[in-house]
């Protein structure tokens, strides 16, 4: 027999979208190989978009992780021998108005994938709220409402109470979810709503400009805490999750995050979860996610993502808080 | 709908039913709300408790549930109005009740439905405010009712009873307007009426020429187009392009939806104008004031939005003097002052009002016309 070493290698086809780019460089971090960087020009975002280094594709493991991470769905991989496929799900629509870097990008991606995977598209109806989230209905090809601040349950509960068929989620903030809304969300744990809640919490108010929120974290300088959140004049971090938990309207509770692409791939199971638990038990479903906010929080993406690890974690301890009855679905 | 029918077989053997004529059946104002509301077909109801409107979802929670329907008890009006407002989005027929400082809280996700041109009805069994006030009926509610309580310049039909069997009728034709128009509507009536026993009898709901809900979120079935129920527009020559076309749909309410009563007008020198529980005083007022030799006639608008300039125009032809009467400190005159304006005519009109749930009797009007308008001093 001759040949080479790399002989019957398929390699793997790898794009990258350099107009969609908002050159938040997560890809550059998840790279397992440092075959990823930063192109010579300006796209018409007015950001260098990365792409994959000169050569770089015969040392690429078609592993996924930079169009996991990509919070806009800019890289596509596809693992040509194993037929798998990795980027835009084909209910991800619309290029998103998120910051660069922005963890809610790749919740928007992680939820497209679920529905589609699950086959559900054509039952699911998403409430958004207000906040970042609120041009959600933009992103996703499924039926939407857009709900006041801090209403996404009730509105949800609105949709679903003559409608048995249809599978409603809410995409909420902590100030929708924890602030504003928290008398609405707990009494749809309390009710025990069929409604999968999809919660990210980023510690701030996001769309206003980064302002102290109900789970803001202790010491946290936002600008309406420029010298830090403290107990004096801000009380404690509001810990929603474990309170929602509590209630027996709720039978699912999981708090997780999207700061890398292990995180990302987690996260994506336990929203998978939570709409299984849905169609299952028919009862309150939780799913929090800690995000990631770089424009409010002043921090480069990968030291917000540091940021959630470190300084989210110990306060807001990822993992499942609630099991439902007879285990988690699968 | 079966359970009209259910209310009147209950009712059978009751001493209430053998007083009644046939077909006629004796129930409170907010019974024959909720009453007429399933009669028109409602899929749900969301309220919470206040005083004095709480026999609608009494009412509601035993009968609803029979028929395969939500109801539900929300933790809150803010949380009950915004159920309505995901409920009409997925094209239900609903419905939210609540009495006065509970409308108020109301006033957000009124204006969010009003944006969203969700259809739905909304019932505000008033009482005395501001603030908690009183349980007392009265109207002090009638700028919140038909200016826009909430925020963004919205309008939506109002529709004001003055008996029992108005309170049925016009909750079945705020129901039909509401999915005619794609609208919220307000049935507005004072906390009296909301408690007053009558007999009435139930007309059939008018499904014809309602159109379909084609835009509701009720899933991408069969692959269609994705659907939104969205009050955000952020880009302002859109929105003001949305604002033009709610506005006109607006114009097109105010040219066909005006109703009201006019009662001994045709030779009426002197008009009492009064809606709700006021008009219906104000009928005994005229009935009064006729048997003493005035020539008194009665304008009772029965659609406060849109205001019934229709109703009012003919009688400016002979009457000279206008006295409006509400239970508040004078709101509904502003309108019926602009309305006499807008037709060039600038007649004297005085107010007459009790407050803070106090009834003005017909007595009291008929002195108030008597001290206003001295005999002799007419034209």
């Amino acid at each position: 027999m001759t040949g080479t070493a790399t002989e019957g290698a398929v390699l793997p086809r790898v794009e990258f979208d350099t107009q969609v780019c908002k050159g938040c460089g997560v890809c550059i971090e998840a790279c397992p190989e440092d075959i990823i960087e930063y192109a010579d020009f300006f796209n018409h975002r007015g950001v260098k978009p990365t792409r994959l280094v000169e050569g770089g594709l015969v040392k690429c493991t078609a592993c996924g992780n930079c169009a996991v991470v990509c919070p806009d769905s800019a890289v596509e991989v596809e693992n040509l021998r194993k037929h798998l496929r990795y980027g835009r799900n084909a209910l991800r629509i619309g290029d998103m108005h998120y910051c660069p870097g922005c963890d809610e990008g790749t919740v928007h991606e992680l939820l497209a994938e679920v529905i589609h995977d699950l086959g559900i598209q054509e039952v699911t109806v998403g409430v958004a709220s207000v906040g970042c989230t609120v041009f959600a209905y933009r992103y996703i090809d499924i039926d939407w409402q857009q709900a006041a601040h801090g209403r996404a349950t009730s509105v949800a509960w609105g949709i679903e109470c003559q409608h048995p068929e249809l599978r409603v989620f809410t995409l909420q903030g902590d100030g929708d979810l924890a602030g504003i809304g928290i008398g609405e969300t707990f009494h749809a744990a309390a009710r025990g709503d069929p409604t999968v809640l999809i919660f990210l919490n980023n510690a701030i108010y996001g769309m206003t400009g980064g302002q102290l929120a109900p789970t803001t974290m202790m010491g946290q300088v936002t600008s309406t805490s420029p010298e830090g959140r403290n107990v004096k004049t801000h009380g404690y971090p509001v810990t929603m999750t474990e309170a929602l938990a509590l209630q027996q309207g709720c039978s699912f509770a999981v708090r997780t995050s999207v700061h890398d692409a292990p995180a990302i791939r987690r996260t994506k199971k336990f929203i998978r979860q939570a709409f299984l638990n849905q169609e299952k038990n028919r009862s309150l479903s939780v799913v929090e996610i800690l995000s990631a906010c770089p424009s409010g929080w002043k921090l480069e993406p990968a030291d917000a993502h540091r940021y959630v690890v470190e300084t989210m974690f110990p306060v807001y301890k990822p993992g499942v808080i609630k099991e439902p009855p007879g285990g988690m679905p699968r | 709908m079966t359970a009209g029918a259910g209310v009147l077989e209950a009712a059978k053997g009751t001493a209430a039913a053998q007083a009644a004529p046939e077909g006629e059946v004796l129930l409170k104002g907010c019974e024959a709300i909720a009453e007429a509301a399933i009669r028109s077909g409602i899929d749900a109801y969301f309220a919470y408790p206040i005083t004095p409107q709480t026999d609608i979802p009494e009412y509601m929670a035993e009968h609803l549930p029979k028929l395969g329907k939500t109801y539900t008890q929300a933790n809150s009006e803010v949380s009950a109005i915004n159920m309505v407002y995901g409920a009409a989005g997925a094209g239900l027929r609903c419905m939210t009740s609540s009495s006065s400082p509970g409308v108020s809280l109301k006033q957000e996700g009124i204006s969010y439905i009003a944006g969203a041109e969700l259809p739905c009805l909304i019932v505000n069994v008033m009482r005395g405010g501001p603030g908690l006030g009183t349980v007392y009926g009265s109207q002090e509610d009638y700028w919140q009712s038909v200016k826009g309580g909430g925020h963004g310049g919205y309008r939506m039909p109002v529709l004001a009873p003055a008996t029992v069997q108005e309170c049925a009728d016009l909750t079945m034709l705020c129901v039909r307007l509401a999915d005619l128009y794609r609208t919220p509507t307000l049935l507005c009536l004072d906390g009296t009426l909301g408690q007053m026993w009558e007999n009435l009898r139930f007309s059939t709901f008018d499904e014809s020429g309602l159109p379909p809900k084609d835009w509701a979120t009720t899933g991408r079935k069969g692959g269609r187009k994705a659907n939104l129920v969205n009050s955000i527009i952020i880009e302002p020559p859109e929105l003001e392009a949305h604002n033009r076309a709610l506005h006109a749909k607006y114009a097109v309410m105010a040219e066909r939806e005006q109703r009201w009563e006019s009662y001994r007008t045709e030779d009426a020198d002197e008009i009492v104008v009064a809606f709700g529980l006021a008009g219906r005083i104000g009928r005994t007022a005229v009935e009064l004031m006729r048997a003493a030799g005035r020539k008194v006639g009665l304008l009772r608008p029965i659609s406060l939005f849109p205001f019934p300039v229709k109703g009012l125009a003919p009688l400016t032809t002979r009457a000279r003097r206008w006295l409006v009467v509400e239970m508040n400190a004078g709101q509904m005159v502003e309108d019926v002052k602009q309305a006499l304006f807008d037709l060039g005519r600038l007649d004297p009109v005085k107010f007459y009002g009790r407050q803070g749930g106090v009834i003005p009797t017909p007595e009291e009007i008929a002195e108030v016309v008597e001290r206003e308008f001295p005999k002799g001093g007419a034209r």
